[in-house]
């Protein structure tokens, strides 16, 4: 069992608001850790693969025959342009099926003449860009259409780094605010304890042996604003979860946070006790340091 | 032999005030017995505070087993001051922890725990008559019982050097007469011991050496009962006192 410590904390004020302050930071700092996990995961969902493909539409001529003849040059001329890895058709069932919630039934029927789609995987680092497909194709009538995903990912992925950022941030804030509170209400402390702390040096106590007990003392503050806060943060993530999964986009990628996101919220509370612990030492042994 | 503490020319000044200690000089033999008598505000708790390491000289030296407590580095003074007990004036006994705790202290903050701080620490409050208010805390507990607390928590870790102040003044006679005691069987065991007190009546009747402050000054060294080593002006620590060979 822990014995009571040697310092009498009870009336200090500190301990009834410090947990409370922390609760904040720690209440923050997960939204935005679980925020960061999120967006971290569809950066990635969206940068994998399509970032480096452009898809090609060849409008039929109404001619079978020539639209063989169109793809095929196109396929060729594909694999001799330097910055493509690959290219290859889509089936136009294929096409049929991922343009179905947008056209319906009518992907099924005739009457609309879906184009001919092929897909391109291209090396960015080598420089190429759509126009330069584009240009290949210049003489075809009607007008082939290159789509670069790759353009307006990046800069989907550029404001979902941005955003990331802004969470870090935040992070980075509650972290220092932290600090802050406990550098200031430990100094607090010291004063209040003055006497406590000069009958501790006479009977020979080292500087280690106080500033242990205010580090404890520190970390349970922590502990406990931690815990309120992390009670109050995951209901608030678990409700944002259930509001987003009951959109049902089905355009949007997965937006569950991932386990070692989960983890990662909940290793705010050793974190934060660390945190208080650490900085209640080194406050006391800054300031014991300049008594005699 | 060498002295325990030696003070050469000290003065000491509360922040900027008058220095109310002046031209302080004097040296203790190890198992020495001393009191330190003088009227109110002379500055006998003001010295004992130079010497239990409180406070450092504003001049002069202070030197405690041979060290410069000026230049002591700060990292050696708690080994320093746990040779060092103190009854201090109003006790400062730690009011949120019991009896037991308070008198445990010292030997806590050495990293000791456990079976044998209980069994000394017990042994030792029983000793001083305060086997049935282990757990009682201090505030619970009578001026004279506090004391005693305040004494045991002094000795409990067998320091070389006990001082205190004024550490009969809140107890009757018979309980001053038994605190007396304490400190001779500790003195026998080879303790240097050092007594600010006003009671001179106690003073006259053991005859140890005495060392009088009047307004800040050493005036009067020497034995109480000898006036041949006061008039030679003989230095406190080589009035004979009883030597006695320190046990462990
Ligand atoms: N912390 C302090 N700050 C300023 N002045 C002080 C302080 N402590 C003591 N003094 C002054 O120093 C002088 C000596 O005080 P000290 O307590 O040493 O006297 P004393 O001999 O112990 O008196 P008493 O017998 O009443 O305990 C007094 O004038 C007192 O006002
Ligand atoms: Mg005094």
């Amino acid at each position: 069992m822990l014995r009571q410590s040697d310092i009498y904390f009870g009336q200090d004020e500190s301990g009834r608001f410090l947990p409370w302050l922390i609760a904040f930071m720690v209440y923050l700092a997960a939204l935005s850790i679980a925020g960061l996990f999120i967006l971290n995961g569809l950066t990635q969902q969206f940068g994998a693969g399509i970032e480096n493909s452009m898809t090609i539409q060849i409008p039929v001529t109404g001619s079978p025959s020539r639209d063989i003849a169109r793809r095929t040059e196109v396929l060729q001329k594909l694999q001799r342009t330097s910055g493509v890895i690959s290219s290859a058709h889509i089936p136009v069932k294929r096409v049929a099926e991922l343009l179905r919630p947008w056209l319906g039934e009518a992907t099924q029927s005739d009457q609309l003449p879906l184009p001919q789609v092929i897909d391109v995987a291209v090396d960015r680092t080598r420089g190429i860009r759509s126009d330069d497909i584009h240009r290949l194709f210049e003489d075809f009538r009607p007008p082939i259409v290159v789509d670069d995903h790759g353009e307006w990912l990046s800069d989907m992925v550029n404001a979902l780094r941005s955003a990331e950022i802004v969470a870090i941030s935040i992070v980075v804030l509650t972290g220092l605010a932290t600090v802050g509170t406990v550098i200031f209400s430990t100094r607090a402390g010291l004063g209040l304890q003055k006497d406590t702390i000069a009958v501790l040096h006479f009977i020979g106590a080292k500087d280690d042996y106080i500033a242990r007990q205010f580090a404890m003392r520190a970390a349970w503050l922590g502990l406990k604003g931690g815990i309120g806060g992390l009670a109050v943060a995951l209901p608030t993530l678990a409700a944002l979860r259930f509001a987003i999964g009951d959109l049902n986009f089905g355009l949007l990628p997965d937006l569950n946070l991932s386990s070692s996101g989960w983890i990662s919220v909940a290793l705010i509370l050793p974190c934060v006790a660390i945190i208080a612990h650490l900085t209640a030492r080194s406050t006391v042994l800054g300031s014991l340091s300049e008594m005699f | 032999m060498s002295k325990i503490v030696q003070f050469e020319n000290v003065g000491l000044r509360y922040g900027l005030g008058p220095e109310i200690l002046q031209d302080i000089s004097f040296g203790l033999e190890p198992s020495s017995f001393h009191f330190l008598i003088g009227p109110s505000g002379a500055g006998k708790s003001s010295l004992l505070k130079l010497m239990y390491l409180a406070h450092r000289p504003t001049r002069g030296k202070v030197s405690l087993f041979d060290r410069n407590i000026s230049t002591l580095p700060r990292k050696d003074l708690p080994s320093v001051r746990r040779r060092i007990g103190v009854v201090f004036q109003e006790f400062r006994l730690l009011n949120h922890l019991s009896a037991f705790d308070n008198v445990a202290l010292p030997l806590r903050v050495t990293g000791l725990r456990g079976a044998e701080i209980k069994r000394h620490v017990e042994e030792l409050l029983s000793w001083v008559g305060l086997k049935d208010h282990l757990d009682s805390r201090p505030p619970t507990l009578s001026g004279g019982q506090q004391q005693r607390v305040a004494i045991a928590r002094a000795v409990i870790a067998r320091p070389q050097i006990l001082y205190a102040d004024e550490p009969t003044g809140n107890v009757d006679d018979r309980i001053a007469a038994r605190i007396m005691h304490l400190f001779e069987e500790l003195n026998k065991l080879g303790t240097t011991v050092v007594i600010a007190t006003h009671n001179k009546a106690m003073v006259r009747e053991t005859g140890h050496a005495v060392m009088s402050l009047e307004k800040g000054r050493l005036s009067l060294q020497g034995n109480a009962v000898s006036d041949a080593s006061q008039k030679k002006g003989i230095e406190v620590g080589k009035v004979p006192t009883r030597q006695r060979k320190p046990t462990v």
